[in-house]
């Protein structure tokens, strides 16, 4: 059907990018699933196929568990702080502020920042005897317990430094919408004698809601596969406390370096993944079809 | 309304809640940022106490010895060919492709943009066992092509996203004008459609440059000795001695310069650039 024309642009214009990614995204995905039938230890070179192996391995696997746990439990607890701080931010920003420039730009700053660095950033914030948050808890009277170093708050130092590195991005998105909000409902509102809050119930919120559903969707997949702070500030630990999925398929790979397993617990993860998100995005966009 | 309203009391509170929570939030997005840089400067002895030392005098001893006397420029400069090289590949073939998606519509062409947004989604960690298993038969493992290639590949969908939204604002009949006077369809797209979006060329580019700058996961197992660049250089420096510390905050100043700078540059591009040029659909 397509013209000439459109058969040679294709293949001027689009071939070349498409080519890349099949190359370097499509072959090596392929080859992923391939292996993930395979056992493959990498101190021996030479594979056996075993079917579905790994996959039996894997779901018997405690670790397994335990870590899609705290990837969940992590994805959750982060993904909700930065929407709800988020939005309130965005809130206050679109209020009469002075040096709106600056203040726009610091409160962006952290979400460019380089993940490991802010890693980095973070472990020393957290750090139990000299770490500025157990400082300033201590001169709130708060005895501020060990962070990184201790099973009950480590993964907790992770979402807060997700939170200090992330929430800019909500902050973001729900910002660019206020500034997009018809002006004829707000005057209306303010004619009818709305309260700010009815406003913002009424008006604001509802011309909102499919820009906080795609900065919910986003948050949760990058969240989802956090690697770099977990790497940086804790290592996985202590123990297994805070090895995300990601993580432990990193453990697996390049230290356990069991090739086949780990190709296999990332092929799980795709699935998971793909259900989780596929089914959100349906329960989210099922009442404004075609509201992309 | 703003003159009439200044001097009722509950108003004037209101504002100042605001003002106090909004200044808490410049505060917490700073102050890392600002112990980093603080910690670099302290002597050693400063900067490990408890009180913090506030008042100090400022050295640049750390800054001296992390940028002459460890391998740190040699990452900067892997950094700096990685980041240049993911630019110089990625943005030509994204313009590209874009411009083609832009100017064709078709049920395929469609499929196609949302299957590039599911790359976004991607557990990227799936790869990494057979990008490092390839690199290694293919002798490619440690060279700053393998982590160009790697990056530029999962920046293609940004990069067309962002600046398909551009091409879409460009009328149809400036290239079919160009082309019925004997311009090829490359010429039309170099000459004449491509520098009416330079400055969404510029900030594709300056986001890629950011995205490939910020990498860590791929870098880290796919960089050795010979390539590996300053975000995995960073994480892996050691923390033996209490003198680490000092260095890496001041290398960790030097990673974030340049950010800030970009972030400074990008304000108004930021909307565009970082939300994955989809707001616009």
């Amino acid at each position: 059907m397509a013209s000439r024309q459109q058969r040679r642009d294709r293949l001027i214009f689009l071939v070349p990018s498409m080519t890349v990614l099949a190359v370097i995204l499509v072959y090596p995905l392929a080859y992923s699933l391939g292996l993930s039938f395979y056992n493959y230890y990498l101190p021996v070179p030479r594979t056996t196929f075993v079917g579905l192996e790994n996959f039996r391995f894997i779901l018997a696997d405690d670790a397994f568990w335990e870590a899609l746990g705290v990837t969940a439990r992590f994805t959750g607890a982060a993904v909700a702080i930065e929407v709800v701080l988020g939005i309130a931010v965005a809130l206050l920003l679109d209020a009469r502020i002075p040096c709106r420039r600056f203040v726009n730009t610091v409160v962006l700053l952290p979400m460019a920042i380089t993940p490991a660095v802010a890693g980095l950033l973070m472990r020393w914030m957290f750090e139990s005897n000299w770490g500025l948050v157990n400082y300033f808890l201590g001169l709130a009277g708060v005895r501020g317990p060990g962070w990184t170093g201790d099973p009950a708050w480590a993964l907790w130092s992770i979402i807060l430094a997700d939170v200090w590195q992330n929430t800019p991005f909500v902050i973001l998105v729900v910002y660019a919408g206020l500034q997009s909000v018809p002006v004829e409902p707000l005057e209306a509102a303010m004619v009818d004698g709305a309260s700010r809050a009815q406003t913002l119930a009424h008006v604001v919120f509802p011309f909102l809601r499919p820009l906080v559903l795609f900065v919910l969707i986003i948050r949760s997949m990058d969240a989802f596969r956090i690697f770099d702070q977990v790497f940086v500030m804790t290592g996985g630990g202590p123990g297994t406390t805070t090895q995300t999925i990601t993580f432990y398929n990193y453990v697996m790979a390049f230290r356990q370096l069991r090739m086949g397993r780990a190709s296999a617990l990332g092929v799980i993860t795709l699935l998971i993944l793909s259900l989780v998100i596929g089914a959100w995005i349906y329960l989210l966009y099922r009442r404004e079809k075609g509201e992309w | 309304m703003v003159n009439r309203s200044v001097g009722a009391p509950r108003v004037v509170l209101a504002r100042a809640l605001v003002y106090l929570a909004l200044l808490a939030v410049v505060a917490v997005s700073l102050f890392p940022i600002y112990f980093a840089l603080t910690t670099s400067l302290k002597q050693t002895r400063d900067a490990f106490t408890t009180p913090p030392t506030w008042i100090f005098t400022p050295t640049l001893e750390h800054h001296r010895f992390i940028w002459l006397e460890t391998p740190f420029p040699r990452y900067l400069f892997n950094t700096l060919v990685i980041t240049i090289g993911t630019v110089l590949l990625s943005i030509p073939l994204g313009c590209m492709a874009a411009y083609y998606l832009a100017r064709y519509r078709s049920r395929p062409i469609q499929v196609l943009l949302f299957s590039l947004l599911a790359v976004r989604a991607f557990p990227r960690i799936l790869l990494l066992v057979p990008f490092f298993l390839v690199a290694r038969a293919a002798q490619l493992y440690d060279t700053h092509i393998l982590i160009i290639l790697i990056i530029a590949a999962f920046n293609q969908p940004f990069a067309i996203w962002l600046m398909r939204g551009f091409f879409l604002d460009v009328p149809r009949e400036l290239p079919e004008a160009a082309m019925i006077d004997g311009c090829s369809s490359f010429q039309a797209f170099r000459r004449v459609v491509l520098p009416v979006v330079r400055p969404g060329v510029f900030t594709a580019a300056l986001f890629t440059f950011l995205f490939a700058y910020n990498e860590f996961l791929y870098c880290l197992i796919l960089t050795g000795s010979d390539a590996k660049p300053l975000s995995v250089a960073i994480a892996q420096y050691g923390a033996e001695k209490i003198e680490y510390w000092s260095w890496s905050a001041a290398g960790a100043v030097g990673i974030l310069a340049p950010i800030v700078l970009f972030i400074a540059v990008m304000q108004r591009h930021l909307v565009k650039g970082l939300t994955f040029g989809t707001l616009k659909g």
